[in-house]
């Protein structure tokens, strides 16, 4: 467990130069053969994204799989599933730098740009949810001509979008700002590149001179540096309680309703402990094909992959201390709803889905005890993308389980997904992979700026 | 190796604090028994709970590989050694059964159908059985986890501290479960009809933030008369970073666990609250929430306070008196104890436990080494620095 501590050197041991290269290339070379079939595949899926969007806007909500128990679906799930997703990035980024655990240079670029296009991902959702997307400036609480019209203070669906909105603001601008010294160093590289074709030439241009705007005139001085890292340590400790009441808020959509299954208190840190589970998994996830795909193992190193590794362990107990904490409360509680809502998810018409949670959530992390294990690329990202499944039918057990049997067994259903339902979860993954594609194509991957310091203090040290 | 020599007047007020303590519990069983054996078994929680919480933070540091921690570690090593006392006011609750358990009655839950439910895990033998397992495994792999720690100091061996990883581990994951199982029995059963599923995270809250508290003013004390030179206003910071961050965890499952009771108003669960905002209630229960958590996170918030050992541990005497009020509020509240909640007898009881709990503890501290001496790590932990 030891594993947490960095006097393993995290050293790289490669000239600044050749580190800028390394991290740039993807940036200034023509996408490969794997990054373009990677996209199409992206691509297609969002358009499927799009077609079906649109073709429910035409025909309304009955093509999918909503029923009158089962009112929530689909929608809800995938929305809690990449809200949670994006709870690693700014967790890394903000958290971690407080905790100062200086392996996270290298993979919180990325996991920031994951979180920023999670968040988007699961903004859709509600997006859709709300009936005539093009009012959705209605949910805002501002004086208005409609009545007044006032939006519903109480629900904890507007606290949502209050905290996923702020949620999202601050992520960006942090994000922003790291990038802004790499963006200066992107402006200067590009002053050795020449065209020869006009148009060519016409395209640089416009890169140089939108790099120029962007990095906000960075020259690099000491006295920027030290307002950046004053800037840094003042976001962090704002983002950090921002990371936790994410989904706190989100978990408040279930806990605050009166429904067997729903209305936990432990609902709260529960969602928070299993959001960065699977946020974590899918850095690991995201950094593996990265690493592998551009080359990056000097960067992204197996003590990056072996930390990741132990986060999950640690937040998969956590998740299966909640697990355990419900299970006895309902054996506890004497009340029979809570108790057959419970024995329903436990042997009920959809145990399957619980047991896929069960053996993703609770049992897989367990393979992380062994160093082994845990530094082995092969089962490390078979690990997060089954902790990620698994993540994704904890969401479906609370929603659907605790639906479909409504207090009267005469509105008993089931909710039987249809194809577009699956079609709208495929598509969303469609959504964040090309954003994603697109993003590691046109901005460093890697904090190079950040990177670089780190090298520069590790020297340091080791020349004591 | 230096050990720390315990002054003989800090050994006289500590006694005379245990004095108080049993003189105030002797008083209150004389006037009003039933209001007595709650504040006995509010003493033997909070002492449980401080005694727990040296365990948890000593093998939290062990986990996460924490290297500024080992100048600091030998305290919560040390509080296992209160266990045993604990163990003797397990003993005496259990003779207030049913003063305090109103599921250990009989005639009562024959004629309610939700106790007489529950009468499978709730009846008195289960009850004992189940506090002394887990009392066991908690004396037992606390005692474990001092011990090599201990046998480190002589034989000067980095590999142990693999050993020390894997038992905090272990220690851990027991205390996890075991506590809060505990919690369940010692404290929600009291309103054996009430259940909440944040319960035991909220019981571990107070854990933590009272533990911290109690960890803060040994050392301090410790250093005003002559010991812990090693610890300096480095490792204060992050004391009082730990403090902070337990206060306002603490905010948040309360805030957490009270709002969505409150918002979802089912009867079975709202009358906890209900209890606690009525008549003398309201007054310490709206104190209660602004010295826990609002004045102490005001405080802390600033860099000065934290690295000042005399001012941190200012804070940390409010904090660890609130912890105490904290097991009040959570025991009161579902016995009917006739007046205002918090009074002489709960005032002398706080002292009592100060006194038992630090006399113990420094007893013991000052028997080894002031600092793990055998720690590869001590040296880096000494040269600390906040990192900025």
């Amino acid at each position: 467990m030891s594993a947490m501590e960095n006097t393993n050197s995290l050293r790289i041991g490669k000239p600044y130069a050749e580190i800028d290269n390394d991290i740039l290339k993807p940036l200034e070379t023509f996408p490969t053969k794997t990054w373009w079939i990677a996209f199409l595949v992206a691509a297609s899926a969002l358009g499927m994204f799009g077609i079906v969007l649109t073709y429910s806007f035409f025909k309304g909500l009955g093509i999918f799989g909503l029923n009158n128990p089962v009112s929530w679906g689909f929608y809800i799930i995938n929305f809690v599933f990449w809200v949670g997703i994006g709870h690693a990035g700014t967790l890394i980024s903000a958290i971690l730098y407080l905790f100062r655990q200086k392996w996270r240079t290298s993979i919180n670029r990325a996991a920031e740009a994951m979180t920023i296009f999670a968040v988007m991902t699961a903004a859709v959702f509600p997006l859709i949810h709300v009936g005539r997307p093009w009012f959705v400036y209605w949910i805002f609480p501002y004086p208005n001509e409609r009545g007044p019209l006032w939006v519903n203070f109480r629900s904890p669906l507007l606290w949502d979008l209050f905290a996923i909105s702020t949620y999202f603001i601050i992520s960006l601008v942090f994000w922003y700002m790291g990038l802004v010294p790499d963006f200066a160093n992107m402006r200067d590289r590009l002053e050795r590149f020449k065209s020869k074709t006009k148009i060519g030439q016409l395209l640089l241009d416009v890169k140089k001179i939108t790099l120029r705007v962007i990095s906000l005139g960075w020259v690099g001085s000491a006295k920027t540096w030290h307002h950046y890292e004053k800037m840094v340590l003042i976001l962090s400790a704002l983002a950090t309680p921002l990371v936790l009441s994410v989904h706190t808020i989100v978990s408040f959509d279930f806990a605050t309703s009166v429904i067997p299954g729903w209305h936990a208190t432990i609902f709260p840190p529960y969602f928070v402990a299993g959001a960065i589970y699977s946020g974590f998994a899918m850095v690991l996830t995201l950094m593996i094909i990265m690493r592998n795909v551009f080359k990056m193992e000097a960067y992204i190193t197996m003590k990056h992959l072996e930390n990741m590794g132990l986060v999950i362990l640690v937040t998969g107990m956590m998740v299966s201390f909640a697990y355990t904490m419900e299970f006895v409360m309902a054996a506890y509680s004497a009340s029979h709803n809570e108790q057959y809502v419970f024995l329903n998810r436990l042997t009920g018409p959809y145990a399957w889905a619980f047991w896929v949670m069960f053996t993703c959530n609770v049992v897989s992390p367990h393979f992380m005890w062994f160093k082994k294990l845990r530094t082995n690329i092969t089962v490390l990202f078979i690990i997060s993308i089954v902790v990620n499944i698994g993540m994704w039918f904890e969401r479906f057990v609370i929603v659907v389980t605790s639906l479909h049997r409504d207090y009267l067994p005469s509105s008993w259903d089931m909710y039987i997904p249809t194809f577009y339902d699956y079609a709208m979860l495929i598509g969303s993954f469609g959504l964040f992979f090309t954003m994603f594609l697109l993003f590691v194509r046109s901005f460093p991957a890697i904090a190079v700026a950040e990177v670089k310091a780190d090298e520069a203090n590790e020297e340091l040290a080791q020349h004591h | 190796m230096k050990k720390f020599t315990l002054p003989t007047k800090i050994q006289q007020v500590l006694l005379g604090f245990t004095a108080l303590g049993i003189i105030a519990l002797a008083a209150g069983f004389a006037v009003d028994a039933h209001r007595a054996w709650a504040g006995l078994l509010v003493f033997t929680f909070f002492l449980l709970i401080l005694s727990l919480a040296g365990g948890f933070f000593t093998a939290l540091q062990f986990i996460s590989g924490a290297k500024w921690s080992v100048v600091v570690r030998r305290i919560p090593e040390t509080t296992v050694m209160v266990l045993p006392v604990v163990g003797l006011l397990l003993i005496a609750v259990f003779f207030g059964i049913h003063h305090l358990y109103e599921w250990s009655h009989l005639d009562v839950v024959e004629n309610d159908h939700i106790l007489k439910y529950k009468s499978a895990y709730l009846n008195t033998p289960f009850f004992i059985a189940r506090i002394v397992i887990y009392f066991t495994l908690w004396f037992g792999l606390g005692m474990a986890l001092r011990k090599v720690s201990l046998a480190q100091d002589e034989s000067k061996d980095p590999a142990q501290r693999t050993t020390l990883v894997k038992l905090s581990t272990a220690y851990m994951l027991t205390f996890a479960y075991t506590f809060a199982l505990a919690a369940i029995d010692l404290i929600m059963s009291l309103e054996p009809h009430w259940f909440t599923t944040m319960f035991p995270v909220y019981a571990f809250s107070g854990l933590a933030y009272s533990g911290i508290s109690a960890f803060i003013i040994l050392i301090v004390t410790i250093q005003k008369h002559g010991g812990l030179a090693e610890v300096t206003e480095e490792h204060m910071h992050d004391l009082g970073k730990f403090l902070f961050v337990f206060t306002t965890f603490w905010a948040y499952i309360a805030f957490s666990q009270h709002m969505l009771t409150w918002y979802a108003n089912l009867p079975e669960e709202t009358y906890y609250l209900e209890v606690r905002l009525k008549g003398d209630w309201a007054i310490f229960t709206a104190a209660f929430w602004i010295l826990h958590f609002l004045i102490p996170f005001g405080i802390l918030l600033s860099r000065d306070v934290k690295r000042d050992g005399t001012r941190l541990a200012r804070v940390a005497w409010l904090t660890l008196f609130m912890g105490f009020v904290d097991v009040v509020w959570m025991v009161y509240g579902g016995l009917n104890i006739k007046g205002f909640p918090f009074g002489w007898l709960e005032l002398g009881l706080f002292f009592g436990a100060v006194g038992v709990f630090g006399y113990i503890v420094l007893a013991a501290y000052s028997k080894n080494a002031e600092v793990p001496v055998g720690d590869p790590m001590l040296e880096e932990s000494k040269h600390f620095h906040q990192p900025i």
